[in-house]
C-alpha cells in the first residue's frame, strides 16, 4: 500500500482519517433521512452511493491504521521478544541431558561421601555440589 | 549428619526467589486464553466489511466492479488483520513461555528418570550397591529439583521484568480494539441503519414481504452486533486485568490475598470474554 510508504504516518493518524470518513458516512445518512421528502430519485441515489463510498474508504484507512499499529508494537516491544527469546534458551538448557548428568554426576559423588559417614567431607562435596548446580543451569 | 537433615539442607542451599510457580501457571493459561480471544476479533474486523457488502450487493444493487472494489478493501483489512494477529502472537509466545518456565512436568526430571541417569553412570564406574542407588537417586531427583526450581524462578522473575514491554503491549492490544475494531462494528451498525431505512424508503411498497423479510434479518443483525461490541468491551477489562496481576506477580506478591484476588478476578473476565466470544462469533 502506498501510504505505508510514508514512515511519518502514525497509526492515530491513520485511525483519525478513518474515524472523519466514517463520520462523513454517518452524516450522509442524516442527510439523506432528514431531506428525504424533498429530494428527487437521483439525488437519493447519489446520498447512498456516496455514504457506501465512504464506509469502505473509512476501511482502507482503517487497514492502514491496523498495519502501522502492528508494524510499530514490533519495534516498541523489541524488549519483550528479547526476554522471551532468552528465557526460552534457558528452557533448554535445563532441559539439556548434558548438564543435568553433570549435576548427577556431582551428586553420585556427594552419595558416596554420605555413605562414609564423613561429615567434614560431606559438607566439602555440599559446597562443591551447589558450584555444578549453579554452573549447569546458567546460560 | 543425618541424611534427612541434609536433604533439608540441601533444599534450603538451593531454593531461592519467592515468584509464586501455580500463580504463574495460572496467568499463563489466562493470557493465552486472552490472545485466542483477541485473535477472534482481529479476524472479525474484515469479516464485518464482507457481511456489509454481501448486504450491500443485493439491497444496493451495487455493479460487479463496485463490488470487486469494495471486496478488495475488505481484503485490504483482512491482511491488515492477520499482521495484527501475527503481532498479537506475542501476547501468547509470552503467556507459552511463562508457562513452560512454571510448568513442572515439563522442566523436571522425574525419580525413575533420575535413577535410569545415575544407573548409566553407575555402569560406567560402578560404586553403588542396590540400596545406595535408590538413597543417591531419590537425593539426585530432589536436587535437580529444587535446583531447576530455583533456576525457573530465577528465570520467570527475569522475564516478568519486564513490565514495562506488557504495559506497552496492552495499550497497542487496546488500540486495536478501541480505534480498530469498535469503529469497524459501529461501520457496520450505520450501515445497517442505512439499509433498513433505504428498504423503507423503496422497497416496502413495491417489494413489500422481501423488504420485511430483509429488514427483521437486519434488526437480527444489528443484535448480534451488540453482542461484538460487548465482547470487544470485555476484552478491554480484561486487558487492564491481565496488566495488573503481572504488575503484582512482578512485585513477588507470593501467597498475597491480593495476588489471589486478582488472579481470580482476571480468571473471571477471560472467563467472561470467552463465553461472550462463544454466543458472538
Amino acid at each position: 500500500m502506498a501510504m505505508l510508504k510514508d514512515k511519518k504516518l502514525l497509526p492515530e493518524q491513520a485511525f483519525e482519517i478513518a474515524d472523519a470518513i466514517q463520520a462523513a458516512a454517518a452524516a450522509a445518512l442524516i442527510l439523506r433521512r432528514s431531506l428525504k421528502a424533498s429530494l428527487t430519485d437521483q439525488q437519493y441515489d447519489a446520498l447512498v452511493s456516496r455514504e457506501t463510498a465512504l464506509r469502505y474508504d473509512a476501511d482502507r484507512y482503517r487497514a492502514v491504521g491496523i498495519t502501522l499499529l502492528a508494524c510499530n508494537g514490533e519495534i516498541t516491544t523489541q524488549g519483550l521478544v528479547d526476554a522471551i527469546d532468552q528465557a526460552t534458551a534457558a528452557i533448554n538448557t535445563i532441559n539439556d541431558v548434558g548438564r543435568i548428568l553433570n549435576i548427577l554426576s556431582k551428586i553420585a559423588t556427594l552419595g558416596i561421601t554420605i555413605a562414609s559417614g564423613n561429615a567434614q567431607a560431606i559438607l566439602s562435596q555440599m559446597s562443591e555440589l551447589k558450584g555444578v548446580v549453579k554452573a549447569n543451569t546458567a546460560l | 549428619m543425618p541424611l534427612k537433615g541434609l536433604l533439608i539442607a540441601i533444599i534450603v542451599l538451593t531454593v531461592t526467589g519467592c515468584t509464586s510457580l501455580p500463580a504463574v501457571r495460572t496467568f499463563s493459561t489466562q493470557t493465552r486464553s486472552l490472545a485466542d480471544s483477541i485473535d477472534t476479533v482481529a479476524r472479525d474486523t474484515s469479516a464485518s466489511c464482507l457481511r456489509r457488502l454481501a448486504l450491500d450487493v443485493p439491497i444496493k444493487g451495487l455493479s460487479n466492479d463496485t463490488r470487486l472494489a469494495y471486496a478488495a478493501n475488505c481484503d485490504e483489512l483482512k491482511q491488515a488483520g492477520n499482521q495484527f494477529i501475527q503481532f498479537n502472537g506475542m501476547t501468547r509466545a509470552y503467556g507459552e513461555l511463562l508457562g513452560q518456565l512454571a510448568d513442572n512436568q515439563r522442566v523436571f526430571i522425574d525419580e525413575a528418570a533420575a535413577k535410569s541417569t545415575l544407573a548409566q553412570l553407575n555402569t560406567a564406574a560402578p560404586s553403588f550397591n542396590a540400596a545406595q542407588l535408590n538413597a543417591v537417586s531419590a537425593l539426585a531427583n530432589l536436587v535437580l529439583r529444587a535446583s531447576t526450581d530455583a533456576y525457573r524462578r530465577h528465570e520467570i522473575k527475569q522475564v516478568l521484568d519486564q513490565h514495562e514491554d506488557i504495559v506497552q503491549l496492552a495499550s497497542l492490544l487496546r488500540s486495536f480494539i478501541n480505534h480498530a475494531y469498535l469503529p469497524v462494528l459501529a461501520n457496520e451498525s450505520g450501515n445497517l441503519d442505512s439499509l433498513a431505512e433505504l428498504l423503507s424508503d423503496r422497497y416496502l411498497r413495491t417489494e413489500p414481504l422481501r423488504a420485511r423479510e430483509l429488514i427483521e434479518s437486519i434488526k437480527q443483525q444489528k443484535i448480534n452486533l451488540a453482542v461484538r461490541q460487548q465482547s470487544a468491551n470485555a476484552l478491554l477489562i480484561a486487558i487492564d486485568a491481565m496488566v495488573d496481576v503481572h504488575a503484582a506477580l512482578q512485585k513477588n506478591a507470593d501467597n498475597d490475598k491480593l495476588l489471589i484476588e486478582l488472579l481470580q478476578d482476571y480468571a473471571g473476565k477471560i472467563r467472561q470474554v470467552s463465553s461472550q466470544i462463544q454466543s458472538a462469533f
